[in-house]
């Protein structure tokens, strides 16, 4: 128990720090008041926003002013669109979390079968055929592939749209084709890399020969006895991997120019749009740190020895 | 489990020897070290290679196919972009914009980061606690975003692009140091510097830091393709290298317009950074495995 409390507090922790950061840099180039308005706005103008967000104020005022805007999800309005930042947001989110939601679906099916299958045939062509995709997926650039893959399929073949999300139903499934492949090379080949590692690790134990020599069938051992003990790693990896994800579809959204929360957070670094952008990078934060927590509590529950070994130091 | 890491690095590394024996240089990565130095020579002397200047328009050979196309020009090997400039010269000029800041990023981050990793591990207490939260605060953003919210901030620029990912690059090296300190901290030779009156600034840099440069080695190895992927990845967005400095990342943004009839705009500069960054990475996996195979996790 002492564990996840620990834990928990851990990542407050974390996350204050990180507001705490997050505050600093936003300010650091001067008042965020001018920021936030265009460049023609009037001296009363600045003076009015400075009031509603508190920059008038001494630092550590500003500050829980700031927390209490973040907490309460109040972002103010767009600089340029003039709507709540956060009615803005909502549609984009979603049309973000379907394409994440379509590539962790082709991941699941592809990354962990052909990651068993490379660590099982080790040496033989599965296996080099599958690092080879591996590492080409690990240093091609998002943007390329996704530019590529649409130069062939989309204008050179016209099997699916160039761009654009179509009415975001299973009606337009071919729209989500492209950017899923895209987003989801990155993470196929880290996960097929770690979980063949993972795999071979744990084919050595002394469980699996054992297993082995009561006679368990092959098909068991590899998928019950050896799986589900190397789906350790993984967990930790699935953590590191949403922030990933989030750089990743920043780039494909752009490229394919879908809807979500990263193609807007472009357009608003490119205008400066500071709500937007406070709002996009603490959302981010959040979202970042409480899948780091989810895993590690998860951690706590499988693996009792990491529950014992955190709580003896 | 330490019979699978033997196993592992039996293979590219030479279990036993790890001396630069014939047996170890066969089995050298010949062709990404043959790339590596071709993207090193190109970024150093890429202003006298260009066949062409790389801002040279020649507006007749707009959109110009390469030369080894059907009705392509017989001017310029890998074709010429929307303004009619030869590709390949952009591409051998661009080079120096992820070399230079790669390699900028790199040495600020990696020195930075040992060195508060080393006196985190080292000293422990409030000063480790401090740091290793902020540490954690600074890698709950992915760096793309934490590098644009900073282009927000300060502007685009090369200078940018280095601050950026010198910042978050800190952090990783910060949190590797300080568990490789925290298990040397404990060794007899560091208590007997300590018998023998060595200060805490001796046994740090003398008998701490010597123990922990192969980590920071690997790990510098490790991520030097990442960094050419986020240094590209900025451009691309239009937050890196200003034009008309070329860049690999700005040279497919600017071909993204014309994929449907110049392919080759886009094509070619994505070519190069996927071969540089895969024989960066594979380099990366195979200096690891000769060093240091217990970092296999990393």
């Amino acid at each position: 128990m002492r564990y996840f409390v620990n834990r928990v507090m851990q990542a407050i922790l974390t996350f204050l720090v990180f507001m705490i950061l997050l505050f600093i840099v936003t300010r650091a180039s001067g008042d965020p008041a001018v920021l936030t308005l265009p460049a023609d706005a009037t001296a009363e103008e600045v003076q009015a926003v400075r009031e509603r967000i508190g920059t008038d104020k001494s630092y550590p005022m500003q500050f829980v002013i700031f927390a209490k805007d973040m907490a309460t999800l109040n972002f103010g309005r767009s600089v340029v669109y003039r709507e709540p930042v956060i009615d803005m947001i909502g549609s984009r989110i979603i049309n973000s979390l379907k394409l994440q939601l379509a590539s962790l679906i082709l991941i699941l099916c592809t990354a962990f079968p052909l990651g068993v299958l490379a660590a099982t045939k080790r040496g033989r062509w599965p296996d080099h055929l599958v690092r080879l995709t591996a590492a080409f997926g690990q240093a091609a650039p998002g943007f390329w592939v996704g530019l590529v893959l649409m130069a062939i399929f989309a204008v050179a073949l016209g099997w699916v749209p160039a761009g654009g999300m179509g009415q975001g139903g299973i009606s337009s499934w071919t729209a989500f084709i492209l950017p899923t492949i895209t987003v989801s090379l990155l993470l196929f080949a880290s996960m097929t890399r770690l979980l063949r590692s993972s795999m071979l690790e744990t084919m050595d134990a002394e469980f699996v020969k054992l297993a082995r020599a009561k006679g368990v069938s092959e098909g068991k051992v590899v998928w019950v006895h050896i799986f589900r003990n190397a789906m350790l790693p993984i967990m930790t990896f699935m953590a590191i991997w949403v922030g990933t994800a989030i750089s990743g579809s920043v780039v494909v959204e752009v490229v394919f120019d879908w809807p979500g929360i990263g193609a807007m957070f472009v357009d608003a670094i490119a205008i400066r749009d500071f709500p937007i952008i406070q709002a996009v990078v603490g959302m981010v934060a959040l979202v970042v740190l409480t899948a780091n927590l989810t895993v590690d509590l998860l951690y706590g529950v499988v693996d009792p020895r990491i529950r014992l070994q955190a709580s003896n130091r | 489990m330490t019979a699978a890491i033997d196993q592992q690095t039996a293979s590219p590394g030479g279990g036993e020897s790890k001396r630069f024996t014939w047996e170890n240089i066969r089995r050298l990565p010949i062709l990404q070290l043959l790339v590596i130095a071709t993207f090193v020579f190109v970024s150093l002397f890429g202003e006298w290679l260009a066949p062409f200047p790389f801002d040279e328009q020649n507006l007749r050979a707009r959109y110009a196919a390469p030369n080894w196309l059907e009705g392509g020009t017989t001017h310029y090997l890998l074709g010429a972009d929307h303004l009619g400039r030869d590709v390949l010269s952009r591409m051998i000029v661009g080079a120096q914009a992820s070399f230079i800041v790669t390699m900028a990023a790199l040495a600020f981050g990696s020195v930075l980061g040992s060195l508060i990793g080393l006196a985190a591990g080292f000293l422990g207490g409030r000063f480790d606690a401090v740091v290793m939260r902020v540490a954690d605060g600074m890698m709950a953003i992915p760096l793309i975003l934490a590098a644009l919210l900073l282009v927000a901030i300060i502007g685009p620029g090369v200078e940018t692009v280095v601050i950026a990912v010198s910042i978050i690059l800190w952090a990783r090296f910060a949190r590797l140091i300080r568990s490789e300190v925290l298990s040397i901290r404990e060794r007899d030779y560091i208590k007997l510097a300590r018998v023998a009156g060595a200060s805490n600034w001796r046994i740090m840099l003398v008998h701490i830091l010597p123990n922990v440069l192969n980590s920071v080695v690997v790990l510098l190895t490790l991520q030097l393709g990442f960094v050419i992927l986020v240094e590209a990845t900025l451009s691309f967005l239009g937050a890196g290298v200003p034009p008309p400095t070329p860049s690999w990342g700005q040279m497919v943004a600017d071909g993204r317009t014309y994929i449907d009839t110049a392919w080759w705009i886009t094509f070619f500069p994505g070519l190069a950074i996927a071969a540089v960054v895969l024989s960066f990475n594979l380099m990366g996996d195979w200096l690891r495995d000769f060093l240091d195979p217990r970092l296999r996790q990393l």
